[in-house]
């Protein structure tokens, strides 16, 4: 099963959410960056359900497809209160952190700003998740190492990822 | 109603206007995703980075829709979605059958969604199945199918017409609702056509899979539909939507006692079984006979050449009223009648 985020304001549950949605397809076609991607064959009972796969192209957080989702599975929600995970950092991977280099594309790239990640102080370039983080994933989309130090966990499992990419696999199955 | 000989306005001109919608909604359903595909090349600002294909998509989009709009990135998010569920000027439009599953699925009522599926709902209770025949993008593409089998019978090659019972779709939407609702997914959005066309159609054109290829392909649903064309082609004229779509089998049962329907008039039919032989339905208007089944196509009107069709308001079908007044065997009772009663 791939790596997928739920599109912004999805049902916590994924159960819930995938017996809520139709499978209209709507959200997809309302997308301005075409990140909302649709489940086939290989989603099981997730099939027409949409995802959002940040490696490939993370959420602007536009909130079109809230507001055109006829049913509750994409419920309209302020900005700053989606949760679609939290960005999740691999020390031992990230250019900076391992002092490979400058970087900054993900707190470049942040739409929320200084909100949801920045620098470690007095440590140039080497970037640090906050609170604020609501998961979009545009930090993954741009991040250059191709091991994607940076990638969207759920929000219990914290910003500093912790057992590198055993942790990872965890989250892809 | 407007029965009138000479009018332009004839009831017989139905059909095709009727065909001029199923064109008009299967046409959208073309249109919307490269619309769509134009808006995030719009969003983009990225004209000049596109391959000369989608420079293709967006010049001939922008063609089309600059007459209509001034800001395509968002203006054109009015009209959007497809007959399973969409939005039209703000508007929320869902099929019965998608309010019915999700419904059974989520095991919750969810009134916002449930209000989309109002005004179809309404529409179904005074018309009853005419989704079927007038909007559901695929019938335009079974009704295609349809003539092919004419095509293919022409060239030797046989068309299926079984008959099986109508009622089984019933059971197929029981079922159906039933496994949505134990499965926790709106399964059958799997397996009701329209909705598959819909869907397939927007994510052969503006999905494309994963890889992020404009024009990427079909998927599962494309070889199901393709399968229910073949069924209706070899096995069953328009077998599916007769005998297993579990939208048609919703319809029927909210169209039980539609309240415009189409009757015969007896004066001023021959008998020539025309409408039977051109009712999509197997239904038998000859004989009055219209059911819950019918969807108000108004093929048989069309086709009628003596005009013996009308549109009433009435919530049940007449009953049988022996044979046409213009057809032999009524002519034959007559003076058998004649012949029998003493001088008059």
């Amino acid at each position: 099963m791939r790596w997928h985020l739920r599109p912004p304001g999805a049902l916590k549950d994924d159960l819930a959410f995938v017996s809520a949605c139709i499978g209209c397809g709507v959200c997809g076609e309302v997308c301005p960056t075409r990140c909302i991607k649709f489940y086939t064959r290989e989603g099981g009972n997730r099939i027409n359900t949409p995802y959002i796969d940040p490696s490939v192209k993370g959420c602007i957080l536009c909130g079109k497809c809230m507001e055109v989702c006829p049913t509750e599975s994409l419920t309209p929600t302020p900005k700053e209160e989606i949760d679609m995970g939290i960005a999740q950092i691999d020390r031992s991977a990230c250019y900076p952190w391992v002092d490979q280099g400058i970087c900054g594309a993900c707190v470049a790239v942040c739409p929320l700003g200084g909100k949801a990640i920045g620098f470690d102080f007095a440590n140039f370039y080497k970037p640090v998740v906050k609170e604020g983080c609501v998961g979009c994933g545009q930090c993954v989309e741009v991040c250059p190492h191709p091991g994607l130090p940076v990638w969207i966990a759920s929000r219990e499992e914290g910003t500093i990822a912790r057992h590198g990419a055993g942790q990872r696999r965890k989250w892809l199955q | 109603m407007m029965t009138a000989k000479g009018n332009f306005f004839h009831i017989r001109h139905l059909n095709k206007l009727r065909w001029v919608v199923l064109s008009i909604v299967f046409l959208m359903l073309l249109l919307l995703p490269f619309i769509y595909l134009y808006q995030t090349y719009v969003a983009a600002h990225a004209y000049d980075l596109l391959p000369a294909s989608e420079k293709q998509i967006y010049n001939v989009m922008e063609k089309l829709t600059s007459p209509f709009v001034s800001d395509p990135e968002n203006q054109l998010d009015q009209i959007k979605g497809n007959t399973w569920s969409g939005t039209l000027f703000g508007l929320k439009l869902s099929d019965p059958l998608a309010v019915v599953s999700q419904a059974a699925a989520s095991q919750k009522f969810y009134w916002p969604f449930i209000l989309t599926g109002l005004i179809p709902l309404i529409f179904t209770l005074i018309l009853g199945r005419f989704y079927c025949g007038w909007i559901c993008p695929a019938t335009f593409l079974y009704e295609l199918n349809s003539n092919l089998a004419v095509l293919l019978n022409k060239m030797g090659i046989h068309s299926g017409n079984r008959r099986f019972d109508r009622r089984f779709k019933y059971l197929v939407l029981a079922v159906g609702v039933t496994l949505s609702a134990v499965a926790g997914a709106v399964l059958t959005a799997a397996i009701y056509p329209p909705a598959i066309v819909g869907r397939e159609i927007y994510y052969g054109i503006a999905q494309g899979g994963y890889s992020h290829v404009v024009l990427g392909g079909f998927g599962a649903g494309a070889v199901f539909f393709f399968t229910t064309l073949l069924f209706d082609l070899f096995v069953s004229r328009r077998g599916f939507c007769r005998y297993l779509c579990p939208g048609g089998a919703l319809y029927s049962l909210l169209g039980r006692y539609r309240v415009l329907r189409i009757q015969r008039v007896v004066e001023e039919c021959n008998d020539c079984a025309k409408c039977n032989a051109v009712c999509e339905f197997g239904l038998d208007p000859l004989r009055d006979s219209f059911g819950q089944e019918c969807n108000n196509c108004t093929a048989c009107i069309a086709i009628c050449p003596t005009d013996a069709f009308e549109f009433k308001f009435s919530v049940k079908d007449k009953v049988f009223q022996g044979p046409g007044h213009l057809g032999r065997s009524y002519r034959r009772g007559q003076e058998a009648r004649l012949m029998s009663e003493p001088d008059e």
